[in-house]
């Protein structure tokens, strides 16, 4: 099933002094589907990230919205216009209670005039019944501490949040890094339910077994370019890893006709 | 319930606060806050003093703490000294002038350093029935808050004749340094240095040092000889207390080593006296605060008992000691350590 | 196993909610009322006033007069420390508070005392110069991303200069006397049977900062701020106008406290309250102001000032030589953050 693209890259490529970070990179992000972003530490990983969510502007190449032609200068426009990260460091306050991290920057209220006062009765019906619908259930009391919540629960608070809020783009930064086994399996069944609903997701791991449980598309970075671009089942987990780090076995990968970005 | 890493960190916790009040409450009962014990049987017991006073960091209570313990020793009387917190003055004037109060002695004898938010507790404490005797500190308005006296010395009276004795030693321009800035009485010992001095034809002028440098030696010592490098005008230094009296003479000695610079100081220490003997300082005023903590519990009782006491000011200074009587003053000095100064 | 057995659609293992037995109902509502921030302070407070109570009461400390006394001063501790714990919950100090005191104290005092004009001109210049304190110390905190603590460690410093320098220009004198009458004398330098004024004001700022933080947006954003500021401002809060609006409320805080005192000691000095900006931060960390932001309550601040009062000035009662007090403020302020410190991770412990 082939929708049209919200994200298109389109020979990106971004140069910091000295350094060709990102080297003439072309993806698409597709609705309803789980794009993997695989590569070893300084693949470019984070550059790309930043580019979508406005914080760097590519140095050449061009960034496609819904087919339009765009540039975030800002995080918040890249925010306005459906993009929602989640950092590694999931982006919750473990001080703070879930209804009340789920609601930051956007709080409900109640009341009039000068009197509008915080809902927190539904924000906490809200945080619960997103995190529900993400398959959470062991979290019942929107009052508790998200210190209280496992690693997972988090993800599952931070991902229910972005797609609350309209995300239709969800870029994922390392979710699984810091995880345990059970943990990891927690996220990876939230990706797949976030997918289902209908939102492109943009999954960044350098963990090849974890995309290849749950990517749809998969690009490869090495080095800042693009060495290899697949779909569901055209590799197996070993290739990937091995893709991922390179080597002899890269060579003769390439040569096998796969569809590569133009260099 | 709960589970026992919680319930261990919670039994810290208890275990650590019980801990802390024990210790506290050992180290309380092994010092006495200042109130002797009572003599039984003595002509005066039963009688309980609350002294109100200046805190012992400051060099020049030590004396009157001292007078005021062996008055309460020698009576066979109860006395709490109750300081103040230089750092924090107008509010601990008042919080000491209430607790004093509260606790319901037989007669409070009180330093007032700020004479506006003390007078009025004062008048209150008269009125709940508690006669207030004022020492030290307080002497231009004690009359109209209902005190039954002071003891003390007129701190501008004082400072006129200091500054005169300086101006006349050859001073003509000094300054006055002031180590606790918002205290009204060192400000109007200041004015009267300042009168002194403008009488015999020279000039004056204050330093404030910041209260937070007041304690450290060596700030006090940079700060005023800063100032002395910096006005060379200045052949006079008058500190109003021991200390500050020594830290004047160490900056004298380092910033302006070829200027003939007269130094004289409120208050007497042990260091000090060698100073006037040594001839670095001209003289040391003494207000014997020695005599206002004796003297002052010993009016207090006797007030209490009988009703009597001295009538008006009771003059406990300036006594001025310079290289005419030093050499007896030493003699005391040495065989009484902590009566005529700090030592 | 393979990667398919981990990720199967499969729910997770949940007992299923039946009953709860009354008894780990208890325990789990006692749990979240000691997880609260002002969980510590409450406590402490409590046991330290029967401590004294017991102890000091042959010495008076259970009368009406000591009560009033330590409780109006408590109450002056709470106006500065209340906002000044919201300035810490959102992540920032305030060492500027102390000086802002005296500087207000000597604008009063002057204007009152020397210039011999309405006590209102001189509050109202007062609160002019705390607003731009607070805003000024805001601004460069925001902009430059320094350390709060430098930043207003330096406005104090320069402050303190600028109060002695303005006042000895004008008076020649670092204390004035200010003989205030009328309504300002009655509003803030007022008492009842020696119970101050300023607990009714220091009642009132509770409310209003209880309110503030627990119940509206900008309460959540002030957490958030103090929990995690880069978290905050890519979820969309205003963390500089937090942070700004903050600064300016602990100014006017340590305002409120230099005209109250000014005008009830009927003397200004620039040094007035110098010990405050020791003292809040003590009170707010008894109170369960965590040091590193996103946790507390006003309450707690308030908790802390009542603690401190009773302790500074119990002393007094029991006998003790007074310079125990500093002593024992010391080692109520390692139980206190112990205590605290526990109290927390039994409420962000899992369940």
């Amino acid at each position: 099933m082939s929708t049209q693209p919200i994200i298109e890259f389109r020979n990106v490529s971004k140069h910091y002094s000295g350094v060709d970070a990102v080297v003439g990179l072309s993806f698409t992000l597709v609705p309803g589907e789980v794009t993997c972003l695989l590569g070893e530490n300084g693949a470019g990983k984070s550059t790309v990230i930043k580019m979508l969510t406005g914080l760097e502007t590519p140095t050449a190449g061009t960034v496609l919205v819904d087919g339009k032609e765009t540039q975030f200068s800002t995080p918040r426009e890249a925010r306005a216009a459906g993009i929602s990260t989640v950092y590694q460091e999931v982006g919750t306050l473990p001080l703070m209670s879930v209804g009340r991290n789920f609601v930051l920057g956007a709080e409900p209220l109640k009341g009039f005039g000068p009197f509008k006062f915080l809902d927190i009765a539904k924000a906490n019906r809200i945080a619960l019944d997103e995190m529900r619908k993400l398959g959470i259930a062991r979290v019942t009391n929107g009052n508790q501490l998200v210190g209280t919540l496992s690693g997972g629960e988090r993800q599952a608070l931070a991902i229910g949040r972005a797609t609350y809020f309209g995300a239709r783009v969800l870029v994922l930064d390392e979710p699984t890094a810091a995880l345990g086994l059970r943990e990891s399996a927690t996220v990876l069944r939230l990706i797949e339910k976030v997918r289902d609903s209908g939102i492109a997701v943009l999954f960044i791991t350098h963990n090849g077994y974890h995309a290849h449980a749950t990517g749809d598309n998969f690009v490869v970075l090495r080095r800042g370019a693009n060495v290899a671009q697949f779909s569901r089942g055209d590799r197996t987990v070993g290739e990937i890893m091995e893709l991922m780090s390179g080597g002899e076995e890269l060579a003769r990968l390439l040569t096998s006709g796969e569809p590569l970005a133009a260099d | 319930m709960l589970d026992t890493s919680r319930r261990r960190g919670l039994t810290g916790a208890y275990i650590a606060s019980a801990a802390g009040l024990a210790i506290t409450l050992a180290l309380a009962g092994c010092t006495s806050g200042g109130a002797a014990s009572t003599k039984k049987d003595s002509y005066y017991s039963g009688i309980e003093i609350a002294y109100v006073s200046g805190p012992l960091s400051d060099s020049f209570f030590p004396p009157m703490y001292n007078g005021a313990m062996q008055a309460s020793e020698d009576l066979g009387v109860k006395v709490t000294w109750i300081p103040i917190d230089e750092a924090d003055i107008e509010r601990t004037s008042v919080t000491t002038m209430e607790t004093a109060i509260a606790s319901k002695p037989d007669a409070i004898v009180v330093g007032s350093f700020v004479p506006s938010a003390v007078d009025p507790l004062i008048q209150k404490a008269v009125d709940q029935g508690i006669p207030v005797y004022v020492s030290q500190s307080g002497q231009s308005s004690w009359e109209s808050t209902g005190a039954f006296g002071f003891i003390g010395q007129d701190g501008v009276a004082s400072g006129t004749k200091a500054g005169a004795k300086l101006a006349g030693n050859g001073a003509k321009s000094v300054l006055c340094v002031i180590n606790v800035p918002g205290n009204p009485y060192l400000a109007q010992l200041c004015d009267g240095v300042a009168a002194g001095v403008q009488s015999e034809g020279g000039t004056s002028e204050v330093l404030n040092i910041p209260t937070a440098d007041s304690t450290d030696p060596t700030k006090v010592t940079a700060d005023i000889g800063a100032y002395l490098k910096t006005h060379a005008n200045i052949d006079g230094v008058f500190a109003l207390n021991a200390a500050v009296g020594t830290y004047a003479i160490s900056a004298a000695e380092s910033a302006a080593p070829d200027r003939e610079i007269h130094i004289a100081t409120l208050a007497l220490s042990a260091v000090g006296l060698d100073d006037v003997k040594s001839g670095k300082l001209d003289f040391v005023v003494s207000e014997q605060p020695y005599l206002d903590g004796y003297l002052g519990v010993l009016f207090a009782v006797q007030y209490v008992k009988f009703g009597l006491s001295p009538i008006g000011q009771v003059n406990t200074g300036p006594l001025f000691i310079d290289k005419t009587n030093i050499e007896s003053i030493l003699k005391i000095a040495a065989d009484y350590p902590g009566v005529l100064g700090s030592s | 196993m393979t990667n398919a057995d981990l990720i199967a659609d499969k729910p997770p293992a949940v007992a299923p909610r039946t009953s709860t037995p009354a008894s780990s109902r208890l325990n789990s509502r006692i749990r979240s009322l000691l997880g609260r921030p002002e969980a510590g302070g409450a406590i402490t407070v409590v046991v330290i006033y029967v401590f004294f109570a017991i102890v000091g009461q042959e010495g008076g400390f259970t009368t009406l007069d000591a009560t009033a006394s330590w409780l109006s001063n408590a109450a002056e501790l709470g106006i500065i420390a209340i906002p000044l714990g919201l300035l810490m919950i959102a992540g920032e100090f305030d060492l500027s508070v102390g000086t802002v005191v005296g500087a207000t104290s000597i604008t009063v005092a002057i204007v009152t005392g020397y210039f011999d004009m309405s006590p209102w001109l001189g509050i109202g210049i007062a609160a002019v110069i705390g607003i731009l304190v607070g805003l000024v110390n805001g601004i460069i905190v925001v902009r430059t991303k320094l350390p709060s603590f430098i930043v207003t460690l330096a406005m104090m410093l320069i402050l303190a200069g600028l109060a002695i320098f303005v006042s000895s220009s004008i008076t020649g004198a670092a204390s004035i006397s200010a003989a205030p009458t009328g309504a300002a004398k009655d509003i803030f330098a007022g008492e009842w049977n020696g119970f101050g004024t300023s607990i009714v004001f220091c009642g009132v700022l509770l409310v209003i900062a209880t309110v503030m933080l627990q119940k509206t947006r900008f309460g959540n954003w002030i957490y958030a701020t103090g929990g995690n500021e880069s978290t905050a401002r890519m979820m969309g809060v205003p963390t500089a106008r937090v942070k700004i609006l903050l600064f300016i409320g602990s100014s006017l805080g340590a305002v409120l406290v230099g005209v109250i005192q000014t005008l009830t000691f009927s003397n200004g000095s620039i040094s007035l309250g110098s010990q405050y900006v020791f003292t809040g931060i003590a009170a707010a960390v008894i109170g369960g102001v965590l040091l590193t932001g996103g946790f507390g309550s006003a309450i707690g601040a308030v908790f802390g000032a009542l603690t401190y009062g009773i302790v500074s000035l119990g002393v007094f009662y029991l006998g003790w030589d007074a310079n125990l007090t500093q002593l024992f403020i010391g080692i109520l302020i390692l139980v206190a953050v112990f205590l605290n410190s526990r109290l927390r991770r039994l409420a962000v412990g899992r369940s």
